[in-house]
């Protein structure tokens, strides 16, 4: 009897020491679970610090790839980059050149040119990414030539529109500065016409013609100090419209470029830039 | 023998379990007293993930929509206090979270989504003595969205609540009519600024609109028509139209001037309950 209830007692110190063990949320095995359920939940920042912690004690590849990925997903690539870069397991070569390669088509970032070698990519789903990623790039510079390259890497709804990007890029709408400033000169307020400004070009032209006017009118009536005035006003409104126009027409073509890039964006944002969603999941 | 001691087991294993939570639980309130709210969301979200039975899942809710709120991220408080509501256990629960997320609406000026909250609470029978407390959240939404007389209507009809009702009515007094000002305005340049107490824009405004008023009356008397009409529309109506909209500018700032103010006051002087 006695025998048992020591034995009764061990069992039970046992169980607790046990089970204080297993059942601490803070163990490793706990916070990976934790993590991966902050992951899920988009709650990035906590999921890193969770996985940078764990890191630290375990010196893990998979703990540091999984932190690296949280970062990318916060958008904060500097530190994605940093982490994906210091991983020495080959496991994740591919899949780290891969984020690597979006996050400097994200960036258009000149490092881009330096990942695209197709030997870091050997698998064939990696590979087909790998193309898609540099041929998606190829469209942001405007330098696809042939639009079989697209048809034989993408689906055929995103081809046109590929195709319309890639023709964009390479062909921008442009409005000469030079030209907008010297037909302002010629006929107040064409420049801004000619940049699409027609408010202002008509305003323009208006303003100035009236003053314009007043000064021959004050010419015709012997009011030196009133032509003085108006003429100089109208110069000076002029002067005004040509220096106007000539910036209207730059502001065009940044616009244009910007409006383009955020075009573009947003589409391979809704197509996630055509990298496979495993690409973008934690290791287990 | 071997079936005792496997009840042992278990039994002991799940009177461990309730501690744990429990400990961390309190290490997550712990935080959020010392004001670090970050690490109290973490903590109190893995005790959420951890508690399988649910047992503190309205604790866990409650405090990580408390230190959201702290941090301002009152999107993701009313999340939280949602979360804590539908978790409730009882009626005093359910009322508690109901009354922190329309404070967490009452401060991100959701006015309309506050007063149907409150209605519901309200045609609502098992609150029905809580009236005066959902009287008291409708004067701070009214309050919020700048309605500082309705506001006062409302702290009026409880004692408790008088300090709010006068702070209500001196700003409602502090207030300055923007259609009157413009009016003004409208009668003689510059009145508006000189009501709102912008003298030298009111000086100014009545200077240039007296100027070119007086160019363009000239010129149509000396039979210069085209002048008269030139001077008239790109002068002084301009001057006439940038005093109207000064007038109406000024109104307006010194009224957001008085409400920020007040509101100012309120976060730091009032000790009753706050959004």
């Amino acid at each position: 009897m006695k025998r048992t209830a020591v034995f009764v007692a061990i069992m039970l110190s046992m169980a607790s020491s046990l089970f204080c063990q297993e059942a601490s949320l803070l163990t490793n095995q706990n916070r990976k679970l934790f993590a991966a359920y902050l992951f899920e939940n988009r709650d990035y920042l906590r999921a890193a610090e969770e996985y940078t912690f764990m890191n630290a004690q375990e010196q893990n590849d998979t703990l540091l790839y999984n932190a690296g990925l949280c970062y990318f997903k916060m958008a904060e690539f500097e530190k994605a980059n940093a982490m994906l870069s210091s991983l020495s397991n080959q496991k994740f070569q591919e899949r780290t050149r891969l984020l690597q390669l979006k996050i400097a088509l994200m960036q258009k970032s000149s490092a881009l040119d330096s990942l695209s070698h197709p030997e870091f990519y050997p698998t064939p789903e990696i590979n087909q990414t790998y193309k898609r990623l540099s041929i998606l790039n190829q469209i942001l510079n405007g330098t696809i030539e042939s639009r079989a390259t697209i048809e034989q890497n993408f689906n055929r709804e995103d081809v046109s529109s590929l195709q319309n990007f890639n023709n964009s890029f390479a062909h921008p709408k442009k409005k000469s500065p030079a030209a907008a400033a010297l037909l302002s000169a010629l006929i107040p307020g064409a420049g801004k016409i000619y940049t699409g400004n027609y408010g202002d070009g008509v305003t323009a032209f208006l303003v100035t013609g009236l003053f314009a006017y007043l000064t021959v009118e004050n010419v015709y009536h012997g009011h030196p100090f009133r032509t003085w005035l108006f003429g100089s006003l109208a110069a000076f409104f002029n002067a005004g419209n040509i220096y106007g126009s000539f910036i209207s027409a730059r502001n065009y073509n940044v616009e244009n470029a910007h409006h383009l890039e955020n075009d573009y964006d947003t589409y391979l944002n809704e197509r996630d830039y055509f990298v496979p969603k495993e690409i973008e999941e934690p290791f287990k | 023998m071997r079936r005792f001691f496997t009840f042992i087991f278990l039994l002991t294993s799940l009177l461990s379990a309730q501690p744990e939570l429990k400990t961390h639980l309190a290490y997550a309130s712990l935080l959020y007293n010392q004001e670090k709210y970050f690490d109290a969301v973490t903590e109190a979200k893995r005790v959420e993930f951890f508690d399988s039975t649910k047992q503190f899942a309205f604790e866990t809710n409650f405090l990580i929509a408390q230190s959201y709120k702290r941090g301002n991220k009152l999107s993701d408080a009313a999340v939280y206090f949602t979360k804590a509501e539908i978790n409730a256990r009882n009626q005093q629960e359910f009322l508690q979270s109901k009354i922190e997320q329309i404070k967490v609406n009452i401060l991100r000026r959701a006015f309309t989504q506050v007063n149907n909250q409150l209605d519901k609470l309200e045609s609502d029978s098992r609150f029905s003595g809580d009236s005066s407390a959902f009287k008291y959240w409708r004067g701070w939404n009214y309050l919020f969205n700048d309605e500082w007389e309705k506001a006062s209507e409302l702290f009026g009809e409880n004692d408790s609540t008088a300090q709010l009702k006068i702070l209500c009515e001196q700003v409602q007094k502090k207030k300055y009519s923007v259609s009157f000002a413009k009016g003004l305005s409208v009668v003689l340049p510059g009145a508006g600024q000189f009501y709102t107490g912008n003298y030298f824009s009111g000086i100014l405004s009545l200077g240039w609109n007296v100027l070119w008023g007086y160019v363009t009356v000239k010129a149509f008397n000396a039979e210069r028509t085209f002048d008269g009409m030139a001077i008239g529309s790109l002068l002084w109506l301009r001057f006439y139209n940038g005093n109207l909209t000064n007038a109406e500018k000024f109104a307006k700032e010194r009224n957001e001037q008085a409400s920020d103010e007040a509101l100012q006051f309120l976060q730091k002087n009032y000790q009753g309950p706050k959004p």
